[in-house]
């Protein structure tokens, strides 16, 4: 199964932390030799984010304002695991867990040939109770 | 460049239309363009799991650790030329319209210290 | 070699070229080094020695020429100092874009560095704070303390403003280049709004030590025209310059003994004549009927009134409604209100009033009181209208405008002026 890892750390976020190669980097090889990471990278803060939206037919760029989030996310993952006890003992094993924290997200394949149409009725129904 | 497109839902957006869903098209002209590297769909908030380790026991709870309505519905990881070809390529994700894309830059760690 | 004193043609001619070719220089140098900071402190570095070598060498038939050669051997300096792999691309990457030309298929409007400075200074991506310190910095050529000093921000929180703006536009990939002519409106319309907001910004409340303050709207307004003599053909760039020049027009008679003068008390003899004249051939000019260009005809109307009382109210109610259509902001609702009652009469105007006050869209702003004050006047209700006055003081946000309502109040005929007795 696969996830999508994402890093979030409990700092502000703010200049202070700068997230290092050697606070990860043990992990990182761990889980690419294991064969559960597929990739995985450091993200810019983020204040360095562009929020991107169409309303009304125009595109409409923005920046990320800092004090809507107080959710950092510093870096992601993909991970390929047997199941979701496997992904979190791997997860559990990154620093920022002990900081931040890790959050899996299980990947919902798109049927991108268009066999399937039960799957966009189901992701149109989940995104109708997200309002 | 590498980005980072976390595709997320949007309260003030305008109301799903499965119509207008050209999610197969957007990824067809990305992949045309040779600027996706990946993407994916993912399942909605309840169904992620949120990770900590505390004083060295393991927490794990459900859904994401957030205070916020907002979920990511789905992410792509797209390399092209610029920030302003990247807005390019969200504005055209269906996403755009029925919720919000947050674009962000990768942060290679050859440039640590910048 | 001791320093010599820049004799007072050097010093005019500096601040001369400074005025006229900062951002030219500053725009080419960002072009062809790719980093910022080092055009800044590459271009600093050539207006210093502008300064020591004029005197003795003459001033230089071309001065930004001058400035950008001096500027750009001392960028190469730096970079060749740095020793790092980076540096060497860099390099390279410098002298090609010496001898390259800009892609024209990707940037049709590109002709001119300043345009891609402009447009990359005011990028959406950037918080709208950053995207005026970042122009009011590179393209008006504005110490960070001036900018500072000019926003009551302390320096090192502009100065911060800039680093962090010019790291997004390095980390996010904010490319230095003019928009796709898909992207242009949009990034047009960002960059007018950038400016609009500086001007307004040179209106807002003052300080005590307004001498030691940058002029905001004439930074705002010579900005302007740079932007309208690069880009001729866009009707709202001179629409907006219009509404500029001729609100800036007015403004020795803004005051009078340090007391706030409104609109209808102003002597329009002190509005400055060859300004007025050049706002209305600059709307004259712009065609089209866009947001500013609007509003500059509304400006217009009052520029053509000899006085107060000849003022065409029903045309500029009629161009706030066409305005409001752009924008659905109480103040503009407020405004129009305003225009009908004065060209309508009072009976129509405390009604619309009435319609804007039960929306609660305008609590606590002072002007909605005092609006309906003045209608109250002209009906003879002046109980009434002291009333609104004295709730109008009470919202007043600066103390000019809360003597200027005082003055009102008590100019009401009979004891309808008198402040109720201190309870």
């Amino acid at each position: 199964m696969e996830y999508l890892m994402l890093i979030t750390d409990e700092d502000d976020g703010g200049d202070a932390w700068v997230p290092q190669g050697a606070d990860f980097g043990a992990w990182v090889a761990d889980a690419d030799a294991s064969g559960v990471r597929i990739r995985g990278d450091r993200l810019r803060p983020h204040g360095e984010a562009t929020i991107v939206r169409r309303r009304g037919g125009e595109v409409l760029v923005t920046d990320a304002p800092l004090s809507e989030s107080k959710e950092w996310i510093a870096g992601y993952d993909i991970l390929e695991a047997d199941s979701l006890e496997a992904a979190i003992a791997v997860a559990s094993r990154h620093p920022r867990a002990r900081t931040g924290h890790i959050t899996l997200h299980p990947v919902w394949p798109l049927d991108l040939d268009g066999d399937d149409h039960g799957d966009h009725d189901e992701l149109n129904h989940e995104m109708e109770q997200g309002r | 460049m590498k980005y980072m497109m976390f595709v997320s839902t949007d309260a003030t957006a305008e109301p799903y239309d499965a119509a207008e869903d050209n999610i197969v098209e957007w990824v067809q002209d990305v992949d045309a363009r040779g600027v996706h590297l990946m993407g994916e769909r993912l399942r909605p908030a309840e169904d992620a799991t949120t990770v900590r380790m505390r004083k060295g026991e393991l927490v794990v709870t459900d859904g994401p650790f957030t205070e916020s309505k907002e979920w990511i519905a789905g992410f792509d990881i797209i390399d092209c030329r610029d920030l302003d070809e990247a807005i390019e390529i969200a504005s055209k994700h269906p996403m755009a319209r029925f919720g919000q894309i947050e674009l962000r830059p990768f942060w290679p760690l050859e440039l640590d210290g910048v | 070699m001791a320093p010599s004193q820049p004799d007072d043609a050097v010093a005019r001619a500096v601040a001369d070229a400074h005025r006229e070719e900062w951002s030219r220089v500053v725009a080419t140098l960002i072009r062809t080094t790719g980093d910022w900071d080092l055009a800044e402190e590459a271009v600093g570095e050539a207006f210093e020695k502008a300064l020591r070598r004029w005197p003795a060498d003459g001033i230089p038939t071309s001065p930004g020429g001058w400035l950008t050669t001096v500027a750009r051997n001392h960028a190469l300096d730096v970079l060749r100092r740095r020793t790092s792999e980076q540096s060497k691309y860099r390099e390279v990457a410098i002298m090609r874009s010496l001898e390259g030309e800009a892609d024209a298929d990707v940037e049709p409007l590109a002709a001119d560095d300043r345009l891609r400075l402009i447009f990359t200074c005011a990028h959406p991506a950037l918080p709208l704070e950053a995207r005026v310190a970042l122009t009011l910095r590179t393209v008006a050529g504005l110490t960070t303390a001036e900018i500072a000093r000019a926003f009551f921000v302390p320096e090192a929180t502009m100065a911060q403003r800039l680093v962090r703006a010019k790291g997004k536009i390095r980390n996010a990939g904010i490319p230095y280049s003019t928009p796709s002519a898909e992207a242009l409106p949009a990034r047009l319309d960002g960059v007018l709004a950038v400016l609009y907001l500086v001007y307004n910004e040179g209106y807002g409340p003052s300080s005590g030590d307004a001498v030691l303050r940058v002029d905001l709207a004439a930074e705002a307004i010579r900005l302007t025209r740079l932007v309208v003599s690069l880009m001729p053909a866009e009707s709202e760039a001179r629409a907006l310059l219009a509404l500029m020049v001729l609100q800036h027009a007015r403004r020795a008679a803004r005051t009078r003994d340090g007391e706030l003068v409104t609109l209808d008390e102003q002597d329009r003899a002190l509005w400055n004549a060859a300004e007025v004249a050049e706002g209305l051939e600059l709307l004259a000019s712009a065609p089209g009927r866009g947001p500013y260009r609007v509003q500059a005809e509304i400006q217009a109307v009052h520029a053509r009134a000899v006085d107060a009382n000849a003022t065409d109210w029903r045309r500029i109610a009629d161009l706030y409604a066409e305005f409001a259509r752009f924008s659905d902001s109480p103040f503009i609702a407020l405004n129009h209100a305003i225009s009908q009652g004065f060209a309508d009469g009072p009976a129509i105007g405390l009604a619309e009033l009435e319609t804007l006050a039960a929306s609660r869209r305008l609590e606590g702003y002072h002007l909605l009181p005092a609006a309906q004050a003045e209608f109250l006047t002209r009906a003879g209700r002046e109980v009434d209208a002291a009333e609104r006055y004295r709730e109008a003081i009470a919202l007043a946000p600066t103390t000019p405008e809360r003597r200027h309502l005082e003055r009102k109040l008590a100019g009401l005929p009979g004891a309808a002026g008198q402040n109720p007795t201190p309870v």
